[in-house]
Parts: C-alpha cells; sequence; structure tokens
C-alpha cells in the first residue's frame, strides 16, 4: 500500500479501537501466548493492519478459537494465521512440528515453548 | 509492451453510492484491484461509552440509536440480555409482537440494502420500486410501534404498545400487498441480463473466507455458511424457523438471500400472527445485577451485546460487536480483492450492506 501522510494520524485512532474492552481482552490473551508486553503487540498490529481488520479481531479471534488441536492452542497457532494473519499456515505448521520435534527429542515443554514463541517473534518482526 | 502502471485509487469518503462516509483505498492494476483497505473514523458515536454508568432505561433508548437502520434489533437484543440476566420471561402474545416488529425491520432494512445495491449498478428503475414498497412496509412499522425508526417498542417483560384485531388485518393484507410486488421486482432482478452483467460472478466470497473473518448474515449465508441466531431463539423456534442458504457466493447471491428472506419474514409475521392469543402483553420485573454475553440476528447478522448491570440496573460495562465489521471486514480483504474492474469496486461493496453507524457505534 501506498502511504499518504495523514496516515500517522491514523495511529491514535487505531490505538483507541485496541483499547477498547473486547480488543483489549483478545490482545491480552495473544500478548500473554506470545510472552510480550500488550503495548509491543499493539505496536505490531498498528504496524501491520487497517483499521477495520483492527476493529473486527474479536470477531476473528471468536471463529480461530474453534480451530485447531490441544498443541496449536497452547502456541496460539490459530490465532496467530487466522484471526491475526501475522503468521502464514505454512509457517504456523512449521512451528508446530518444530515444537513436538524439541519434546520428542527430551527437551522440556516449557523450554520449546518459549523457543517456539522467540521463532514466532522473528517470524512476526521480520 | 505498454507499461502497466500501479494506481492507488481513493473511493470515499463522500461517494455518491455511498450512504454513509467511510473511506476504500484500493490499489489497482489498470482496472484490476489488488488490495484494499478501509479507513474508519469519519461518523464515530463513542456510544459505548456515553452507555457505561447509566441506567437501563437510559441505555435502553442509546442503544436504539446505535444504527438508524435497523433500530429495532438493538432494543431487541439489549432488553432481552437484561431480561435474561434478570430472569424476566416476556409474556406469550408480547414473545410474538416483538417478533413481528422485528421482521418488520429486517425487511425494509433488506429492502434498502437491495435498493442501494440497484442503485448502485444504475437501475434506477428497480432501486425506485424496492424504495416505494419499503415506504409499505415503514407504515406498518408505524402502525404498530407509534414511529418509524427509533421505535422503543421492547421494554423488559414485554412490549410497549398492543396490536388491535383491525390493525392485524391492515397488517395482513399489506404483506399480501408486498408478496405480489416484491415476486415482480424479484422476476426483473432475476431476468435482467445488465443486473447479471454486474452481478453473478463478481465479488466471490469463499466459505473458507467468510468462516475465518467470521462473517454474518446473509453475506456469510450466500456463501453457503448456516449461521442465523434465529435458529435458537425459542420465539422463532416455536415459528418453525430455518435459515435461507445460497452457495454462489457472489453479489447476486447476496442480494437474492435477503430478497428470499423479506418472503420469510412476512410468512414469519404471518405465522406470528395466527399465534397471537388473547393476554397481557407486560409481565414486568426488575433489572439484577450480573453479565451476560447475547446475541441474536440483526438483518445484516449476528449482533452482540456484552454487558454487565448492577443491583441499580445501571450498565457498568457494554461492548457491543455488529454484524457489519466483520461483514465490511471480509468484503474489503476478500471480496473486493481480484475484482476484474474497478467499477465492481461500489457494486461489491454496496453487496455487503455496510452499514458504517454500526461499525463506529
Amino acid at each position: 500500500m501506498n502511504t499518504y501522510l495523514y496516515e500517522k494520524d491514523l495511529r491514535q485512532m487505531k490505538l483507541t479501537i485496541l483499547e477498547s474492552r473486547r480488543h483489549d481482552a483478545v490482545v491480552l490473551e495473544l500478548a500473554a501466548t506470545l510472552g510480550i508486553k500488550r503495548q509491543q503487540l499493539r505496536k505490531i498490529l498498528i504496524e501491520h493492519f487497517d483499521m477495520l481488520f483492527l476493529e473486527n479481531l474479536p470477531a476473528r479471534c471468536d471463529a480461530a478459537r474453534e480451530t485447531g488441536d490441544d498443541t496449536e492452542k497452547l502456541l496460539g497457532i490459530p490465532l496467530l494465521t487466522q484471526a491475526f494473519r501475522l503468521l502464514s499456515k505454512e509457517e504456523g505448521d512449521q512451528i508446530k512440528e518444530q515444537y513436538l520435534e524439541r519434546i520428542e527429542n527430551g527437551i522440556t515443554e516449557e523450554t520449546a515453548r518459549s523457543e517456539a514463541q522467540m521463532e514466532i517473534l522473528v517470524l512476526i518482526r521480520s | 509492451m505498454k507499461k502497466t502502471v500501479d494506481v492507488s485509487l481513493p473511493v470515499g469518503p463522500m461517494h455518491p453510492c455511498f450512504k454513509e462516509p467511510c473511506r476504500i483505498k484500493c490499489e489497482t492494476r489498470g482496472e484490476y484491484v489488488l488490495s484494499a483497505e478501509v479507513e474508519l473514523g469519519y461518523v464515530k458515536k463513542g456510544i459505548e461509552r456515553i452507555m457505561r454508568g447509566r441506567p437501563w432505561q437510559e441505555v435502553m433508548f442509546l442503544a436504539e440509536r446505535v444504527c438508524g437502520i435497523c433500530s429495532v434489533i438493538h432494543n431487541f437484543v439489549f432488553i432481552e440480555a437484561v431480561e435474561n440476566i434478570s430472569g424476566i420471561v416476556p409474556t406469550e402474545r408480547a414473545a410474538f409482537l416483538r417478533v413481528i416488529v422485528n421482521e418488520l425491520d429486517r425487511m425494509q432494512s433488506h429492502l434498502l440494502a437491495n435498493y442501494s445495491y440497484c442503485y448502485t449498478i444504475e437501475h434506477e428503475t428497480l432501486a425506485m420500486y424496492l424504495l416505494n414498497l419499503r415506504e409499505t412496509v415503514m407504515d406498518q412499522l408505524e402502525l404498530i410501534t407509534g414511529a418509524r425508526v427509533t421505535c422503543a417498542y421492547i421494554i423488559p417483560g414485554g412490549v410497549r404498545s398492543d396490536l388491535s384485531a383491525e390493525d392485524a388485518e391492515r397488517l395482513r393484507s399489506a404483506l399480501d400487498h408486498i408478496d405480489a410486488e416484491l415476486s415482480r421486482f424479484i422476476r426483473i432482478f432475476e431476468t435482467g441480463p445488465l443486473i447479471a452483467l454486474r452481478s453473478k460472478g463478481v465479488g466471490i466470497l469463499t466459505k473458507e473466507a467468510a468462516i475465518e473473518a467470521h462473517a454474518v448474515g446473509p453475506t456469510a449465508r450466500a456463501s453457503g455458511i448456516d449461521n442465523d441466531q434465529r435458529s435458537t431463539h425459542p420465539t422463532y423456534k416455536a415459528l418453525g424457523f430455518s435459515p435461507i442458504i445460497r452457495q454462489e457466493a457472489d453479489n447476486y447471491a447476496r442480494i437474492m438471500v435477503r430478497f428470499e428472506e423479506v418472503f420469510q419474514s412476512t410468512g414469519l409475521i404471518r405465522s406470528a400472527l395466527a399465534a397471537l392469543k388473547e393476554g397481557p402483553i407486560r409481565g414486568g420485573g426488575t433489572i439484577k445485577a450480573g453479565s451476560i454475553k447475547y446475541r441474536n440476528e440483526a438483518p445484516r447478522g449476528e449482533l452482540l451485546y456484552e454487558l454487565t448491570t448492577d443491583d441499580y440496573g445501571r450498565i457498568l460495562e457494554i461492548a457491543i460487536q455488529t454484524p457489519s465489521i466483520p461483514n465490511i471486514q471480509v468484503c474489503a480483504h476478500e471480496m473486493l480483492i481480484d475484482a476484474q474492474s474497478a467499477a465492481d469496486i461500489t457494486s461489491i461493496f454496496i453487496s455487503s450492506d455496510p452499514c458504517i453507524a454500526c461499525t463506529e457505534r
């Protein structure tokens, strides 16, 4: 998308959307899953998406919560790939596979999860 | 070979085809639409903030002011939400009267949406016919509730006013007139070759994309999704309601779902009139403290009210998720992408029945 001069003015409006009750709940949920502060996640969302997408986040999360197995839900993959669209489906599958591989190789679930979180953040920020 | 230049094409915020202001920013290659973004903020009301801390008697009136087109359903959902918190059950007669008024509201909303679409594709004759027919529906709303738009008809435990036998007869003959006229207009829509050119195969929304974005209402049902909150509502269940679903997933399907739902609404009103028994229209009750997530089907789709009340009947917290939010989002990010002509941008957008007042609430 081309950027317009007035677009920087939209940042405050996007933040206002994300601060509302239902939006704040889903942002907190994903921030906790990723192990980052909600302010950091808000910044990522404001940079990546238009106002309408942000407005629709709670409904998208409702739809995404109905999909995915337990491992995917633990890593927040349905939210990241379907609701927030911060990762592609292939990237989500890859992270899940690597997480399962690590556990098979004897790494503790907690360590495997934190490594998966790191990978997710690298992908989101790249 | 001639160089193709990518063009950023802004549509709106003021546009002859839009009823309300919003800006669609499209990236195009020639006529082909590559991507689209929607910007809001032109008519933000902040109504949730205004509602917070106020007693339900005030919030009830504010709720129906969220949207000027589908005000009855906001009144309906808010009152049923506080009724559910407080364990209030409406009287049987009031429950059917609510359905009658709600379906009249749905009819006028669908007719207005289809009018807008016909106007957008430059079929002004059919558009004006539909707008004229909508007036018949608005007259019925006024007949029952005493108002055309902000009716404030539904109150905890019942409804505000009764329907006399003469008024019921007037309503029945109006429904016959609507059915006859609408059949004629649908034939015009179905057989118009130019309408088909502008509508069939345009603005495709796949079932998967609709599910992912939580698309609702006729927009989702035109893509083969069986999602209608009326299916779970006790009064609608008693009337034998089943949703209308189509599979084409294009502009044509979305308009036809609305047309078919107008017929369905006339049928539901006739059934409700037949089921109306003599009895009180107000049951009374006191609003208590509690929290709820309550949803019902607005003309545009699922409407969700999430609210918390206290012992004095004040609304401590409230969040409203209107159906236009997911529908406009899926329209901008799925339906508009790959549109073959820039002229289709407005028709695709209008086919999703966008309501900016609802979206910006």
